[in-house]
């Protein structure tokens, strides 16, 4: 029996103008699958009363106008994109790389991780630019992107009290994710270092570097290289 | 060039359209005018599109001066708004309708004695640079609108050119001139508790049995600690019955979060696109304009409808305004508007 088939969606109205589709009891990375290709099939099929798809960790969002479309044909849609889904292959996308300065005063809180972990602060930076991330989601502000693929030892609670300013492009560890702060905004996460990569881009089109779905690794970087590139911005 | 010159600024006001609704997954969050309907008749008023930027005004007005005669319309809270030109003594600004004001006039917005947020057009709109396909003002990213802020002294907006032929010879007179009716959308919350239809959220279940009541029968204050991200509300504590963690989902102006302080926040136009706490309702699309107008210590109270009822009073609203507009002939640039005036 197809998986898709056996585990179905469940659909269910956010208010009056949005949809929740979500697979209760799939695995974690089958639910990325699942909601990569669910997106991709009501984009291919668009509406003109459908505002936005919005992948989330386990679910998917789609934005709708009540006054352009009835509720009878969004599910209509949902239910048709999802035998369309089964068939759509899961794009293998490149991997982007983040050059990612691992050094102080960007590393708030490395040394406080190695010592957490027992680890130099060299193995986490070597652990965490040699794994290979996915985008879950982009999401808490614009081009935030949240990363699955953390080794399990670098797993770290967030900070009790989070930080009332974390700058830009400060690269951070919040539970089993790493993500990267897109513009300054307060913030609980364990910061590990900063990248000179803006991720978002509001003056071009997309306006964020990364979207859900793409895979991305950290180079690491001297502080002069951060520098350097961060001129050429 | 046409512009308006900001001579004095208000509370916190802000270039808005309709917003970035199509790029939520990149974390933009939708934006836009917080009261939709005021926005888009304001638009509509002075012959505009509904995604046209207006100037969205907040408890307090902006005073602003007008170099070139301009047709304008003023919407939504009631700011009681004065105009002055040239020696002429100031007079009420007349809202809900289009105004045409003089070269050198200025408008005088105070302080809202009911509602929360008054909208200004502009025929042709105000043109500020658009960034991310939108002139809003996004504050918290700080980008678009005036460099992503509110308005300064000092500030001068750019004016579009209209393409609307609803300009009439009769007004290019030096005096302000206005037909004699209006068109108004709704009724501004009173002191009394505002009534805001919900639709409820995948949630709500999981609230104890005596919050489930309590939600739908007590009344709630609107914080002061509410912005265009959201109002915070305090009332009887919401519990649920089973804390769990919850995966970040999405969310939408006008979801009921309740975070676990008990506490709700109802979302509005800035909120992000994502949240991770138990969403217990949804106050519905047509409801959502009153909402924007709610101040800081008012109360409400929220009754349940069902989703196709939900629609339909969208739908209902939508119609109500094209016909409201249809009845004044705004589109129809032969009839001047101001016949209507001399008319009467």
């Amino acid at each position: 029996m197809n998986p898709d088939l056996a585990m179905p969606a469940v659909i269910e109205p956010l208010g009056d103008c949005a949809v929740i589709v979500s697979w209760p009891g799939v695995s974690r990375d089958d639910v990325a699958q699942r909601i990569q290709r669910m997106a991709r099939a009501i984009q291919e099929h668009w509406h003109h009363g459908f505002e936005c798809v919005v992948p989330a960790f386990a679910s998917l969002t789609l934005h709708y106008s009540p006054t352009q479309i009835q509720w009878r044909d969004v599910r209509d849609f949902i239910e048709a994109a999802m035998a369309i889904a089964v068939d759509l292959e899961c794009l293998e996308r490149p991997v982007i790389e983040i050059p990612t300065c691992y050094d102080l005063p960007f590393a708030l809180d490395l040394a406080e991780l190695a010592e957490r972990h027992g680890l130099a602060t060299t193995d986490i930076i070597r652990m965490h630019s040699k794994a290979v991330y996915t985008v879950r989601m982009i999401g808490f502000s614009p081009g935030f992107p949240y990363l699955a693929g953390l080794p399990d030892r670098l797993i770290t609670p967030r900070k009790n009290s989070p930080r009332l300013k974390v700058p830009a492009g400060s690269v951070a560890i919040g539970g089993h994710q790493t993500g990267i702060y897109s513009i300054e905004t307060p913030g609980g996460w364990n910061i590990i270092g900063r990248t000179p990569t803006r991720l978002f881009l509001p003056e071009n089109d997309p306006p964020c570097l990364l979207q859900a779905g793409d895979r991305v690794r950290f180079v690491p970087i001297t502080a002069e290289t951060f520098s350097e590139l961060q001129v050429h911005v | 060039m046409t512009l308006a010159r900001i001579i004095r600024s208000g509370l916190s006001s802000t270039i808005q359209d309709l917003g970035r609704p199509s790029l939520r997954h990149f974390g933009v969050p939708a934006g836009g005018a917080m009261d939709r309907l005021s926005h888009e008749l304001a638009n509509r008023l002075v012959g505009n599109a509904a995604n046209e930027a207006t100037l969205e005004m907040t408890l307090t007005g902006d005073e602003i001066q007008w170099p070139e005669s301009c047709l304008i319309a003023v919407t939504g809270a009631d700011m009681a708004p004065m105009v002055s030109f040239g020696t002429h003594t100031e007079q009420a600004l007349p809202q809900h309708r289009p105004v045409w004001i003089p070269a050198g006039s200025r408008t005088q917005f105070g302080h809202a004695n009911k509602g929360c947020r008054c909208y200004l057009a502009v025929a042709g709109g105000f043109d500020v640079a658009a960034i991310m396909s939108s002139r809003s003002t996004y504050l918290r990213a700080g980008v678009g609108g005036l460099n992503g802020r509110v308005t300064k002294g000092g500030d001068t907006i750019p004016i579009g050119i209209s393409n609307s032929q609803t300009l009439p010879a009769a007004a290019e007179g030096h005096q302000v001139s206005a037909p004699s009716w209006f068109i108004r959308t709704m009724n501004l919350p009173e002191q009394s508790t505002t009534v805001l239809r919900i639709v409820c959220g995948a949630h709500f279940d999981r609230l104890t049995n005596e919050s489930k009541s309590n939600f739908l029968r007590e009344p709630f204050h609107v914080s002061a600690q509410s912005d265009r991200m959201g109002y915070r509300m305090t009332g009887p504590r919401m519990i649920v019955e089973m804390q769990d963690q919850l995966e970040s989902a999405g969310i939408v102006a006008g979801t009921i979060q309740l975070p676990p302080d008990g506490n709700p926040i109802l979302l509005m136009a800035d909120c992000a696109p994502t949240g991770g706490y138990h969403r217990i309702g949804h106050v519905i699309s047509a409801d959502i304009p009153i909402a924007a107008q709610l101040r800081p210590g008012q109360l409400v109270s929220f009754q349940k409808v069902g989703l196709t009822e939900a629609h339909e009073l969208a739908l209902r609203q939508r119609r109500t305004l094209e016909n409201a507009l249809r009845m004044v002939e705004i589109s129809s640039p032969s009839r001047s508007f101001f016949k209507v005036s001399q008319r009467s």
